[in-house]
């Protein structure tokens, strides 16, 4: 079995196997574009924007995933609702962690290009939103209310109208 | 959350159902902004329509009744009222026979093509599509516009696959943030039924294009602005770049700031084998290397080439790139380096058919005799706060000496009044041949400068100021009235209403500065560029006269906008012409 050794933003090495990190396309792009040879045993890919502690999980979820068939890229119509049931039970245990990390994750997912992985986090995300008010969203995530009194009116105006409708 | 960018967070969006959207919206400044922005979440909520526009509409439908329009603005902003609609199209019905160009603005793909229908579709030749809604519709086969000549759309590449054309010849995609996974597959799509396609322009998102299969040969390609969220511009971009290029192409503009890395091998490819090129332009961030010897291209008359930092490490590179294009005209090199005397130097030798010269800075201890140009523009000077200070100024407009036409930007301030007679005295007796002056920025004429001009014998016909104050110009420039010195004030900041009085003229021979937008408005990078393809085919609706016909939305502006304007063309005056807004290309780039 091939490995690869990848570097965490603080230089921590994690040797995996090459088809588990070849989950990531933005890997895939930099083995084919540096031309960094597979069969190397010092070859370090550096991964500057990911700290060890979510690389362990990332690597930890494309180990359990790396089998699974690759989505093609148009299948899902952009105006449909998607689904966030769907979720399997090993992902949401997976993801069953704190907002800081899940965000962390969401990032490394984006930057390293793992479409699964990015598209796990966002239905949790979503989840998260999902069926509550303005003001427990705010409260879930910690956001500031930055809109002005006015603002507000107007919003809630605009809305009332449309609901009208 | 905050860390979380904006195209992860429509991702994220895009899967919740109506009513969370619409809470999401409410939860803070940020997320509204987001969801706002992206076509496909309006297009989920569809409901935020704007009654007040509605009432404009019923306004301008009015005024339609008289005039034939061959051009129409529709712009229904989110507007359903499908009353409303039926009375206007039955007024655009009678200008049937006219009407050649029609724009939509939020408008939904239903009123696209309910209007294109009560048009007549093989009249149409330009179609514009701003952020179009509720992307598609049941029974939709698709708009039939046979005679469709240009097409641009906004943020509305979902539009793509319902318009068949055949002639197509200028294609311009403005790409919304949300949907590259799909975007490819629609612009291949769409593409593939384009054989007569010329000009193409992608701003924000290149796709991955199959080659291979095109139809087309293509003379003119804009890619501009790709977004940083893209990563990089990745190999299969690049390739896509280089097999569109490789032939036929006759001009080329490439504004890639923010993609390090992205020209990569794009010169060293291009170069031998555009065979037709004439323009090139380029802005990137660096060039982070440029192989030891270009093969030499000698189509190419016009280069333009920005970088986004000044950096001496840069002049190797460029000289590299002038050696091998010796058939330039035209060049202009921004932002490369502070002392830009090597850059002159290569010029000097490598370019025997340089006439006009286009700089970003003076810096340099002493320039190389530069006998060929017949044009330089300084886009930029440096802090003159002494006599000392201009002297670089002054040496750079003596190493040509036969220049006929000086262009200087001095961005505000006095100084003008460091430059004492006996320098420009020696400038006008060495440039000989100067016809033309144009000073930019210029806060104050200084009396020295004036008399300096009166007191020597020189051929100098034009001189041009740009200036706010137009007052403290013709004082001066009263002293210059008795010679055959003819002297121009151009406004810097757009006319305030009561300076209508300020008289005009166009000065057709005037060929420094091209007829750029004309109000301050527009003075971004957006419409630098699509100002830039408005030279290559897409018309610019600043152009039209009483022919264009704007309705819906809040017209207001441009209505105004549009009667300035032909007051302004009635005003001749042949002493003081106020040319109104006029920038170069070059010149709006770099602000």
């Amino acid at each position: 079995m091939q490995t690869i050794k990848l570097q965490s933003s603080d230089n921590e090495i994690f040797e995996c196997d090459l088809a588990v990190a070849k989950c990531s396309a933005t890997i895939r792009t930099m083995l084919e574009d540096l031309g960094i040879d597979e069969n190397s045993e010092d070859e370090v890919v550096p991964l500057p924007n990911v700290n060890s502690a979510i690389l362990r999980k990332v690597i930890q979820f494309c180990t359990y995933h790396k089998d699974d068939p690759v989505p093609s890229s148009t299948d899902d119509d952009e105006n449909k609702e998607k689904r966030t049931d769907d979720i399997t039970s090993w992902d949401a245990d997976f993801l069953k962690v704190d907002q800081g990390t899940l965000f962390e994750l969401i990032l490394a997912a984006n930057y390293l290009d793992i479409r699964s992985l990015l598209d796990v986090t966002c239905k949790t995300v979503a989840n998260m939103i999902k069926g509550k008010t303005p003001d427990e969203i705010r409260k879930t995530f910690n956001i500031k209310n930055d809109f002005t009194p006015a603002e507000e009116e107007q919003v809630r105006k605009e809305n009332t109208w449309c609901e009208e409708k | 959350m905050d860390s979380i960018p904006e195209h992860i967070m429509i991702k994220v969006f895009k899967i919740l159902d109506k009513n969370s959207i619409k809470s999401a919206s409410k939860v803070c400044r940020r997320w509204q902004h987001i969801i706002s922005s992206s076509s496909a979440l309006i297009n989920r909520l569809d409901t935020i329509f704007n009654m007040k526009n509605s009432k404009k509409l019923t306004e301008s439908i009015k005024e339609l009744d008289n005039i034939p329009y061959k051009s129409v603005v529709f712009r229904p902003k989110f507007y359903q009222d499908n009353k409303l609609l039926q009375r206007s199209l039955k007024a655009l019905k009678k200008h049937k026979q006219h009407v050649e160009k029609i724009e939509f603005f939020l408008a939904s793909c239903s009123t696209i093509l309910q209007t294109v229908n009560a048009l007549s579709g093989d009249k149409i030749t330009n179609l514009t599509i701003s952020q179009s809604y509720k992307e598609y519709i049941d029974d939709f086969t698709g708009l039939n516009l046979p005679n469709l000549k240009s097409l641009e759309t906004h943020q509305a590449s979902g539009m793509l696959k319902m318009i068949k054309v055949h002639k197509i010849e200028h294609l311009k995609i403005i790409h919304d943030y949300d949907d590259y996974d799909t975007a490819d597959d629609k612009i291949n799509t769409f593409l593939m039924t384009c054989p007569e396609l010329k000009t193409l322009l992608f701003e924000h998102h290149f796709p991955i294009i199959e080659t291979a299969k095109m139809p087309f040969k293509l003379t003119h390609l804009t890619v501009s602005n790709i977004e940083e969220r893209q990563k990089f511009f990745c190999r299969r971009q690049l390739d896509t770049l280089k097999k569109l290029i490789e032939a036929n192409f006759e001009t080329l503009e490439l504004f890639l700031l923010g993609n390090y890395g992205a020209v990569d091998g794009l010169l060293e490819f291009m170069l031998p084998k555009a065979k037709k090129l004439q323009y090139l332009f380029l802005v990137c961030p660096t060039f982070n290397r440029i192989e030891e010897n270009i093969p030499k291209n000698r189509s190419i008359t016009d280069m333009a080439l920005t970088l986004a930092h000044h950096c001496d490490s840069n002049v190797g590179k460029t000289r590299k790139i002038i050696r091998a294009c010796p058939g330039l005209q035209k060049l202009s090199l921004n932002s490369i380096t502070h002392d830009v005397s090597p850059l002159i130097q290569e010029a000097a030798w490598s370019l025997p058919n340089l006439k006009d010269l286009s700089i970003f800075s003076t810096k340099g201890r002493s320039f190389n005799h530069i006998p060929q140009l017949k044009a330089l523009e300084i886009l930029y000077v440096e802090r003159i706060t002494s006599q000392a200070d201009i002297k670089p100024l002054v040496n750079l407009i003596l190493a040509a000496p036969k220049l006929k036409k000086l262009k200087i930007e001095l961005w505000g301030g006095d100084r003008l009044a460091f430059l004492s007679k006996d320098r420009l005295r020696k400038i006008l007796t060495t440039c000989t041949e100067l016809e033309e002056i144009f000073i930019g920025g210029l806060f104050k004429l200084p009396n020295s400068f004036v008399e300096g001009l009166l007191e020597t014998e020189s051929n100098l016909k034009n001189l041009i100021i740009e200036t706010y104050d137009v007052e403290m110009i013709q004082k001066n420039a009263e002293k210059l009235l008795d010679t055959k010195i003819r002297c121009t004030a151009l406004q810097w900041y757009p006319k305030r209403k009561n300076e209508d009085e300020a008289k005009c003229s166009d000065d057709e021979d005037y060929d420094f500065v091209d007829e750029g937008p004309q109000e301050a408005d527009y003075i971004d990078f957006n419409d630098f560029l699509n100002y830039g393809i408005n030279n290559d085919g897409f018309e610019s609706s600043d152009d039209e006269e009483a022919d264009n016909l704007l309705f819906g939305g809040d017209d207001d502006d441009d209505r105004n906008l549009r009667v300035d304007q032909e007051e302004r063309n009635e005003d001749v005056d042949d002493r003081f012409d106020d040319l109104g807004r006029r920038r170069s290309k070059r010149l709006r780039l770099m602000r």
